[in-house]
């Protein structure tokens, strides 16, 4: 399994660190260490009351740790002054924290100003932001907080954190607060910023889900912060490291997985295309001649227009247009095998149709190719799970 | 001569002033309190209502006592019933405010489910509104109470009751031997019924509050 | 907020009508009327503009005195070394205020003799509560996640609380003063029986007088100044609450 984080040097490290709380016999952290890789995207997931947000703030050091240590990038930054440090850590809350009696510009740019930049390039950098996160700038930059919509301002809440143009950020449960729909548009839109931005985040959440579809890698938190396992969303999935972990991925792992393989990964299959300014009557030959029965027509642009098959040309219409059923269950190479299994099981037609960013057609990607992948998947982790128990001498852990 | 000294010399004045004070406050809370809470009981109905009764409370608590008294002494004269319109005005304004305040404040969803159970505005009112409204109209009523307490020292500007005679009196006998008694007998003597009545009313709402909304 | 202008200040006509009809209704009733020679010793525009000048700074100034003695006061009780503390604090000086103020004002007189800064002081007393008790819940109900938010992204305490915290409790905090400004032009009327003047003097005089002219001018006076005085906080309050807070 290729690791992506050992090319990169730790942009954090944590050692041993420690928080006790008085009056409290037991750390909430205890002895916690863990590195985090430049340009990472480290999820903390666990239980509540774990300690995984106590750790995520030790980390800027709104929590101070009672013992142990933080490096910045090389610097020991434990005992350096917490307002500095902060200046150099974005921070997205739950809540947002966006002030409300500041307008969503000055709510960006309140870092930049705090580390003295010079007005117009603050200005420059407000809009910059906004653009970023999706927003447009002339349009939000004068409204108040309150005049965005839930998900409008968890978007400026990030790009307040990235406005200092920081090496880290820290995600408390950025998208605990918000509907269904819109935490899946917001969970996609820090993964293309992430992309844009390369920067090293550590976000904290409860939800297993979120942790497979946003993390490089993984940390599952057990109690008093534990590290139960560290690894990417596909080794804590197909090899949970204890039954603790095992309970907490849930009974979904292997649909789970699914999310995180890329339909590019599964080898599309060709299918008999033709164009609907073609002549019917050679479209029915090549429906005649096909395997599956049918064809796939396409516009002058190459792009998915309908399924033909032969009842649809009993008796030979004049031309092709508006003949046989839509294709609309079209994908990118960018989708996962889980959004192409949804989409299959939603629609009729041969299967998912990959289309390229321009929506042109690449191929097709049906229920035999998924189930074939998922096939190979298991077949792999289970050769993992035998080599695993052998050497602990244990059966723990066989699927 | 020692406060204490002069206390015990003119017990029963002081005592006689103070019943004075105390039964003077007591009608006014008394008849602010029935008034208050039957005003409030309308006007939270409606929008406009509430919003006129709360324009009209707050030009009352603007004005200032003795400007109020003066506007009344024409209509009234130089009487007890003066002070005591004066004392129920006043007295009126955090009472309606908190009784509006207590009624809204009631969860839409229990209204929903008692009509629901069949029951009618009157039983609606009495049954559920008000016991849940009640703590903050009682707190209401304490509010109007030291108010009331406290501008009963004025009242001797009208007429000569209540514990401000003492004060009047103090002051009259400004630079003579136990003017400042005379003074702080009244002026103590209003805090004194000011912390027993708020001690009473404290009985009062733990007798009369719902176990279930105790605070 | 676009229209947002007009409803900000929508509310506020009602006032200064009120005090406009009360003003020129005294000034048509007294034409009315035939005064005597004491009546006419009060009544006159230099009396009566003297008495509403003194009036109107005693109160000014009490609540500027209240202010600055309020805001520091109230910041310290909110830090998180005294944040124990100021419940209690607070219940002691509300015990306090079951003091009647015409007590306070002849007790403190009998002490430190008759004048404005006697007056000023009895005033300063009853209106501090008020402002206090605002300040501290006014920067208590700001939100936690808010200041968590401002440390987090590296501002001091001192930025968090003159960035964050006392903006957003501008509005609670104008609204005490502003109930201290009621309070203030109310026990105003009282200075009168320690020399320091004001309307109380004339409402005074047309009670022992026995003048009713005198005593409705005197009263009305008084009601608008303090009507006045309201609505002018109330305008204030609006022109200064930071916008984007409701």
């Amino acid at each position: 399994m290729p690791d992506r984080t050992d090319a990169g040097r730790p942009m954090l490290r944590l050692r041993e660190l420690t928080k006790r709380y008085r009056g409290q016999d037991r750390p909430a952290v205890d002895r916690l260490s863990l590195d985090v890789a430049a340009g990472e995207l480290m999820v903390f997931v666990g239980p509540s009351g774990c300690g995984k947000t106590t750790t995520l703030k030790m980390i800027n050091r709104l929590v101070e740790p009672t013992s142990g240590s933080i490096e910045l990038d090389g610097e020991d930054v434990t005992h350096v002054d917490p307002n500095r440090l902060r200046r150099r850590i974005g921070y997205v809350i739950q809540q947002t924290g966006l002030l409300p009696h500041l307008t969503v510009g000055a709510n960006v740019a309140l870092v930049p100003r705090l580390l003295g930049w010079p007005s117009a390039r603050v200005r420059a950098r407000v809009d910059e932001m906004l653009e970023l996160v999706g927003l447009d700038p002339a349009e939000h930059r004068d409204r108040y907080p309150r005049e965005l919509s839930g998900g409008q301002q968890q978007r400026v809440g990030v790009a307040r954190a990235l406005a200092g143009d920081p090496p880290v950020l820290l995600m408390d449960e950025p998208f605990g607060a918000t509907d269904p729909l819109t935490r899946e548009r917001l969970q996609n839109e820090l993964l293309r910023v992430q992309a844009e931005v390369r920067k090293t985040i550590v976000l904290v959440t409860h939800d297993i889900d979120e942790a497979i579809k946003l993390g490089d890698r993984i940390a599952v938190f057990g109690e008093r912060s534990r590290l139960a396992q560290v690894g990417t969303p596909d080794e804590v999935l197909g090899r949970p490291a204890d039954p603790y972990v095992k309970r907490f991925v849930g009974a979904g792992a292997s649909l789970k997985r699914l999310h995180l393989v890329r339909l590019d990964a599964v080898p599309a299959r060709p299918f008999p295309t033709a164009r609907v300014t073609d002549d019917p009557a050679l479209v029915r030959d090549l429906v005649v001649r096909s395997r599956s029965g049918s064809v796939l027509l396409l516009d002058a642009a190459e792009r998915p227009v309908a399924w033909v098959a032969a009842d649809d040309l009993t008796p030979l219409p004049a031309d092709l247009a508006g003949v046989g059923l839509p294709a609309t269950a079209t994908l990118t190479a960018e989708a996962t095998l889980h959004d192409a299994l949804d989409v299959m099981l939603g629609t009729d037609g041969a299967g998912v149709i990959l289309v390229d960013g321009d929506g042109r057609f690449r191929g097709v990607v049906g229920l035999d190719e998924v189930m074939a992948h998922v096939a190979r998947l298991h077949a792999e982790s289970r050769r993992h799970d035998v080599a695993a128990a052998a050497a602990l001498g244990s059966a723990e852990g066989a699927a | 001569m020692s406060f204490t000294e002069w206390l015990d010399r003119n017990r029963d004045q002081v005592r006689e002033l103070a019943i004075q004070h105390a039964d003077l406050c007591l009608t006014a809370v008394v008849v602010a309190g029935l008034l208050g809470v039957a005003l409030g009981v309308l006007a939270h109905r409606s929008r406009l209502a509430t919003a006129a009764a709360q324009a009209g409370t707050s030009v009352v608590f603007t004005v200032p006592s003795l400007a109020l008294v003066g506007l009344l002494i024409p209509v009234t004269g130089l009487t007890r019933d003066t002070v005591l319109v004066m004392l129920v005005l006043y007295a009126l304004v955090p009472i309606v405010r908190n009784t509006i305040a207590g009624l809204r404040s009631v969860d839409g969803a229990v209204l929903e489910a008692a009509r629901g159970m069949g029951m009618g505005p009157v039983r609606l009112l009495l049954r559920v509104q008000l016991p849940l409204a009640w703590p903050v109209i009682l707190a209401g009523l304490r509010v109007g109470t030291q108010l009331v307490l406290g501008l009963g020292a004025i009242a001797v500007y009208v007429t000569r009751i209540g514990l401000g005679v003492l004060i009047d009196a103090g002051l009259a006998r400004f630079g003579m031997p136990n003017s400042v008694n005379q003074a702080l007998a009244g002026t103590l003597g209003v805090a004194v019924l000011a912390v027993a009545f708020d001690l009473a009313w404290q009985v009062v709402g733990r007798l009369t509050t719902p176990r279930g909304i105790r605070a | 907020m676009s229209g947002g202008g007009r409803g900000r200040w929508a509310g506020l006509a009602a006032r200064p009508l009120v005090v406009a009809l009360l003003l020129g209704g005294l000034w048509l009733w007294l034409r009315g009327q035939e005064l005597d020679s004491i009546e006419r010793r009060t009544i006159n525009a230099d009396y009566l503009l003297r008495a509403t000048r003194e009036h109107l700074w005693l109160t000014v100034v009490a609540t500027l005195a209240v202010a600055a003695l309020a805001l520091p006061l109230g910041v310290l009780l909110t830090r998180p070394a005294l944040r124990r503390v100021a419940p209690g604090v607070l219940t002691v000086l509300g015990v306090g205020q079951a003091v009647p103020a015409y007590g306070v004002m002849v007790l403190l007189t009998l002490r430190f003799g008759v004048g404005f800064r006697v007056a000023a002081v009895a005033l300063v007393a009853y209106s501090l509560l008020p402002v206090l008790r605002n300040v501290v819940t006014g920067i208590g109900q700001v939100d936690p996640a808010l200041v968590e938010a401002g440390r987090g992204m590296g501002m001091s305490r001192a930025a968090v609380l003159w960035r964050i915290e006392l903006p957003l409790a501008v509005p609670v905090v104008l609204t005490g003063l502003r109930t201290a400004m009621v309070i203030g032009a109310g026990v105003a009327t009282l200075a009168t029986f320690v020399g320091a003047g004001g309307l109380g003097d004339i409402i005074i005089n047309g009670i022992k007088l026995g003048r009713t002219p005198v005593l409705v001018t005197g009263s009305v006076l008084c009601a608008c100044v303090a009507l006045a005085l309201d609505w002018a906080g109330a305008v204030a309050e609006r022109a200064l609450s930071p916008r984007g807070v409701s």
